[in-house]
C-alpha cells in the first residue's frame, strides 16, 4: 500500500506532468523522479491511464440526474433563477418542481370520431341499398358486378368496427381514413357506373343505360351532401372532394365513350339524331352537381367557423384571454376580461395533461376553495373557477397592478424600514384570518405577496398561492402531501418544515415571514448561497445573523422582531401572527411609511407598474 | 426531553478520530439512507425518477434535524459521511440486485441508475467501492470527491461546495482518482 506522504508526492509530478505535451513528458518525468524508478513507474502509469480514460470515456460524468421529484430535497434554484413569472411577475408559484408530462391531448378527437362513423354509416347504407335493388328488385344483372360492391362493404364495415372500438387515432390519422374511405367509394361507384352502362350497352337496352346514369348523379348528390355535413374540416379539402364527387360521373361517361366508341355509338347518335349535342343532354345535371358542391363547401366553411366559436365561447366561458403574464410547469397565468363586466382578472389555466394523477389537480381545486373562502382585504381575491371542454382547468383572481415584493426588492434594493413594517402588519392580518380558519400557508415567500395598488392605495400588501396550505387540525380534509415530502421554498422555510420532524403549525408561518421580512431589509434571506444541503444544514442549526450584520441601518427593536421570527424552536417565536403584527406596530418605525410615503415611491420609481 | 446533544457529541469525537464514533455517525447515517431511499421507492410514483442526489440530502437533513447542532463547522465531514453511507447503501443493493436476478425476484427502482452506470462501463460496482476504500487510506479527499460524484450524484461545483474546496481542487483530485481507479479496475497488473 501506498503510504499518503507518497501518493500526495505521486499526486503533484501526475499533475505537473499531465499539463506538459504528451511527449514532454516522460523526459521531465524521469529527471524529476531523481532516480526513483518505483515512483517514475507508478506516475507513468497514471499517466497513460489518463491518456487513456479520456480516450475511450472511462468513468465519463454520469448522465445528468433525473429530475427532481417534486417536493423531494433534491436541488433546487435559488430565488435568483426561478423563473419570475412574467415581466410584471404575477408571482403565481411556478411550480416548477412538478413537471409536465410529454403526453398530448388532441382535443375534439372524439368529435372526429363520430364524423367519420357517420359518413361511413352513409355509405354503407347507400351501398348496401344498391346492392339489394339490383339483385332484390330489378333481378337482373350479371353475379360478377356484385364483386366490388361486396368488397366495399366489408371494407366499410371493418372500418365502422375499428372506429367503434377504444383505440385511439391522431388527427392525421382520422383524415387519412376519411380521404381512403371517400376515395375508395368513389371509385368503386364509378368503376360500377362504367361496367352497367358498358353491360347494357353491349346488350343493346340504351334506356336502362341511361337510368344509370341518372342513379348515379343521384348518389353522388347525397354522397355531396354527407361530405359537407359529416367532415366539415377545412373548406379547401371539402371544395377538392366534393368537387371530384361531382365530376366523377360525367369523367366515367367520357372515358367510357373514348375507350368503347362502338358499343357507346347509340348515345353519340341519341344526341345528334334528335337534334342536341352532348351539353344540352348532361350539361344541366353537371352544372346542378357542381352548385350542390359549391353549396355543400359554403356548409362545411360555415359548420366549422360556428363550432370554432361555440368551442371558444364554451372554453373560457365568459373569460376573454389577453397577454400572457407567466407560465410555470402547471399551466399559464394570463391577464383575462370578463366579456360582460369587462373586469380585468389574472386567468390560471391548468395543462389537462401535466399531472395524470390527479394529486396536483385535487391540490390545485382544494387552493381555489380555500382561498375562496377567505376574504380578507390583504388576501388575493378569486372571482371563478371552471373546467373547460378540452379538461384545462382555470381559475380567475384579481388582477394585482404592482410588483411582487420579490421582484420590488430585485429591482430596487432592500426597502426602507417602515415599508417593510408597513407590507408586514398587513400580511399578519391576512393570515391571522386563515390561521383562525386552521389553515397554515406553508409556502410565504417574497414572491408570493404583492405590493399592488388597490382601491385607489398604494402599498397594499396581497397574499397569494395558497397551493400548499393544509389544515392545522388532521381530519379537516386528505393530507394530500406526502409524508415526508418537502414542499415550498426551502430559504423561507421553518426549519420543522424542513426536516418534517414536528408538527406544522402557525408558527411555522411566523418563521416564513421572519425570513420574508428579513429579504425585505438585507436584500437576501437569512440563509442563501452555496449548495442546497448547506442551505437546509444551516437551516437546521445556524443561528440567523443579525440582519443590521449584513445591513447597517436596520433598526434594533425591528432587528429582535425578526430574529425571534427565526427562532428553531416554534416555541422560541411570536405564538402567533397577530402578536407579531402588535410587536410590527410597536416598532419606533412603524409610522415612518404610510400611504402617501407609498403614493410618491409608486409615481417617482415605477409609474408603469401602477398606471 | 430527547437527548439533545448526542448526536453533536458524536461528531465531536469522529471529528477528532475516534474510530467508534466514526463508525456509529456511519452507522446512524446508514440507517437513515436506508430508510429514507426505502420510503421513496415505495412512494407511488410513475411520473418521476429518483436521483441520488435527493436521497442523500433528505437523509442528511432527516439526521440533521434530530437536534440542532451547536456549530456551523463540518459541513463537509457530515456530508461525507452521508456520502459514504450511500456508497454502502448502494453496494446493498447491487449485491441483493444480482441474487434477485438469480431469484427471479427483482424490481427495478431508482437508485438501479448509479449501478447500471458502473455496469456500463464495464466495471462492478463491489470492486469499485472496495477501490475507493483503499483510494480512501491514500486521501480520504479524493475518495469523497469520486464518492460525491458517482454515487450521489453531484456535479463538480456541487461537490466543491459540499467539501468546501475549489473547483479546480474537485477537478485535479477527480482526474487523479480516475486515473488511479482505470490502473486498479483494469490496468492489469496494477
Amino acid at each position: 500500500m501506498t503510504s499518503r506522504e507518497r501518493w500526495s508526492r505521486i499526486g503533484e509530478l501526475f499533475e505537473e506532468a499531465s499539463r506538459l505535451a504528451p511527449d514532454a513528458r516522460t523526459g521531465w518525468l524521469r529527471e524529476a523522479c531523481d532516480g526513483d524508478a518505483d515512483l517514475f513507474d507508478q506516475v507513468s502509469r497514471l499517466l497513460a491511464q489518463d491518456e487513456e480514460a479520456d480516450r475511450d470515456g472511462f468513468l465519463a460524468p454520469p448522465a445528468p440526474a433525473p429530475a427532481p421529484t417534486p417536493g423531494a430535497t433534491g436541488p433546487w434554484p435559488d430565488a435568483a433563477t426561478v423563473p419570475s413569472a412574467g415581466r410584471s411577475g404575477r408571482g403565481f408559484t411556478p411550480y416548477d418542481a412538478i413537471q409536465s408530462a410529454p403526453a398530448s391531448s388532441f382535443p375534439g378527437r372524439d368529435l372526429a370520431r363520430r364524423r367519420l362513423l357517420g359518413l361511413t354509416t352513409t355509405c354503407l347504407v347507400i351501398t348496401l341499398l344498391i346492392l339489394a335493388w339490383k339483385y332484390a328488385v330489378v333481378r337482373d344483372p350479371d353475379p360478377r358486378q356484385a364483386a366490388p360492391y361486396g368488397l366495399l362493404i366489408l371494407g366499410l364495415a371493418g372500418l365502422i368496427a375499428v372506429l367503434r372500438g377504444s383505440r385511439p387515432f391522431s388527427p392525421s390519422t382520422f383524415e387519412a381514413m376519411e380521404l381512403g374511405m371517400i376515395g375508395s367509394v368513389a371509385a368503386v361507384y364509378a368503376f360500377a357506373q362504367y361496367q352497367t352502362m358498358l353491360d347494357f350497352s353491349i346488350r343493346n337496352d340504351p334506356d336502362r343505360a341511361q337510368l344509370v346514369l341518372n342513379h348515379r348523379i343521384l348518389v353522388a348528390t347525397i354522397l355531396i351532401l354527407s361530405y359537407g355535413i359529416y367532415a366539415p374540416a377545412c373548406w379547401r379539402r371539402t371544395a377538392v372532394v366534393v368537387g371530384t364527387l361531382a365530376l366523377l360521373p360525367f369523367a366515367t361517361l367520357a372515358l367510357l365513350l373514348s375507350l368503347h366508341p362502338a358499343e357507346m355509338e347509340w348515345m353519340a347518335r341519341l344526341g345528334r339524331e334528335r337534334g342536341s349535342t352532348p351539353l344540352a343532354h348532361y350539361g344541366f345535371d353537371a352544372t346542378l352537381l357542381l352548385i350542390l358542391a359549391a353549396w355543400s363547401t359554403h356548409g362545411a366553411y360555415w359548420i366549422t367557423q360556428l363550432r370554432t366559436q361555440a368551442r371558444e365561447a364554451r372554453r373560457l366561458g365568459q373569460y376573454r384571454l389577453g397577454e400572457r403574464l407567466g407560465v410555470g410547469g402547471m399551466g399559464e397565468v394570463y391577464r383575462a376580461e370578463h366579456r360582460l363586466l369587462k373586469r380585468p382578472c389574472a386567468l390560471k389555466l391548468i395543462r389537462p395533461d401535466f399531472d395524470p394523477g390527479g394529486k396536483a389537480l385535487e391540490r390545485f381545486e382544494r387552493e381555489v376553495r380555500i382561498t375562496a373562502g377567505l376574504s380578507h382585504p390583504n388576501t388575493v381575491d378569486v372571482y371563478d373557477y371552471g373546467r373547460t371542454e378540452d379538461g384545462e382547468y382555470f381559475y380567475v383572481m384579481e388582477l394585482l397592478p404592482g410588483l411582487s415584493l420579490d421582484e420590488l426588492v430585485r429591482r430596487h434594493g432592500p426597502l426602507p424600514p417602515g415599508r417593510a413594517v408597513h407590507l408586514l402588519r398587513q400580511v399578519c392580518l391576512a393570515l391571522a384570518e386563515a390561521h383562525a380558519a386552521g389553515l397554515v400557508h406553508r409556502d410565504i415567500k417574497p414572491s408570493n405577496i404583492f405590493a399592488s395598488r388597490r382601491g385607489g392605495v398604494d402599498d397594499v400588501a396581497k397574499l397569494l398561492d395558497f397551493g400548499l396550505v393544509r389544515p392545522i387540525a388532521p381530519g379537516l380534509s386528505a393530507d394530500l402531501s406526502e409524508e415526508g415530502q418537502i414542499l415550498g421554498t426551502p430559504m423561507y422555510m421553518a426549519p420543522e418544515q424542513a426536516t418534517g420532524d414536528r408538527e406544522v403549525d402557525a408558527r411555522s408561518d411566523v418563521y416564513s415571514l421572519g425570513a420574508v421580512a428579513y429579504q425585505l431589509l438585507t436584500g437576501a434571506p437569512p440563509f442563501a448561497g452555496g449548495s442546497a444541503v448547506a442551505v437546509l444544514v444551516a437551516l437546521a442549526r445556524d443561528p440567523a445573523p443579525p440582519p443590521s450584520q449584513r445591513r447597517p441601518g436596520v433598526p434594533e427593536d425591528l432587528e429582535c422582531v425578526v430574529l425571534r421570527c427565526l427562532a428553531k424552536a416554534p416555541a422560541d417565536r411570536f405564538p402567533d401572527v397577530l402578536t407579531l403584527e402588535r410587536a410590527l406596530g410597536e416598532c419606533a418605525c412603524a409610522g415612518d411609511w404610510g400611504p402617501d410615503e407609498a403614493a410618491r415611491w409608486w409615481r417617482s420609481h415605477e409609474p408603469a407598474a401602477v398606471a | 426531553m430527547e437527548p439533545r446533544g448526542e448526536l453533536t457529541q458524536i461528531l465531536d469525537r469522529a471529528r477528532v478520530g475516534d474510530e467508534a464514533a466514526r463508525a456509529e455517525l456511519l452507522g446512524r447515517m446508514y440507517e437513515e439512507l436506508r430508510r429514507v431511499a426505502g420510503r421513496m421507492m415505495t412512494r407511488e410514483r410513475s411520473d418521476h425518477t429518483l436521483s441520488p442526489t435527493a436521497v442523500v440530502h433528505e437523509a442528511v437533513i432527516r439526521l440533521l434535524g434530530e437536534e440542532v447542532f451547536a456549530k456551523a463547522e463540518d459541513r463537509g465531514f457530515v456530508l461525507a459521511s452521508a456520502a459514504r453511507a450511500m456508497r454502502e447503501v448502494l453496494i446493498d443493493h447491487a449485491r441483493r440486485r444480482s441474487a434477485g436476478r438469480r431469484g427471479g425476484d427483482w424490481r427495478r427502482v431508482p437508485l438501479d441508475g448509479v449501478v447500471d452506470y458502473f455496469e456500463g462501463q464495464g466495471l462492478d460496482v463491489v470492486a469499485v467501492h472496495e477501490a475507493l476504500d483503499r483510494l480512501a487510506a491514500m486521501s480520504e479527499r479524493q475518495a469523497q470527491v469520486m464518492t460525491l460524484r458517482y454515487f450521489a450524484g453531484m456535479t463538480v461545483p456541487e461537490v466543491a461546495a459540499a467539501l468546501d474546496v475549489a473547483v479546480v481542487t474537485v477537478e485535479r483530485d477527480w482526474r487523479l482518482a480516475r486515473a488511479w481507479l482505470g490502473e486498479q479496475l483494469r490496468g492489469g497488473e496494477g
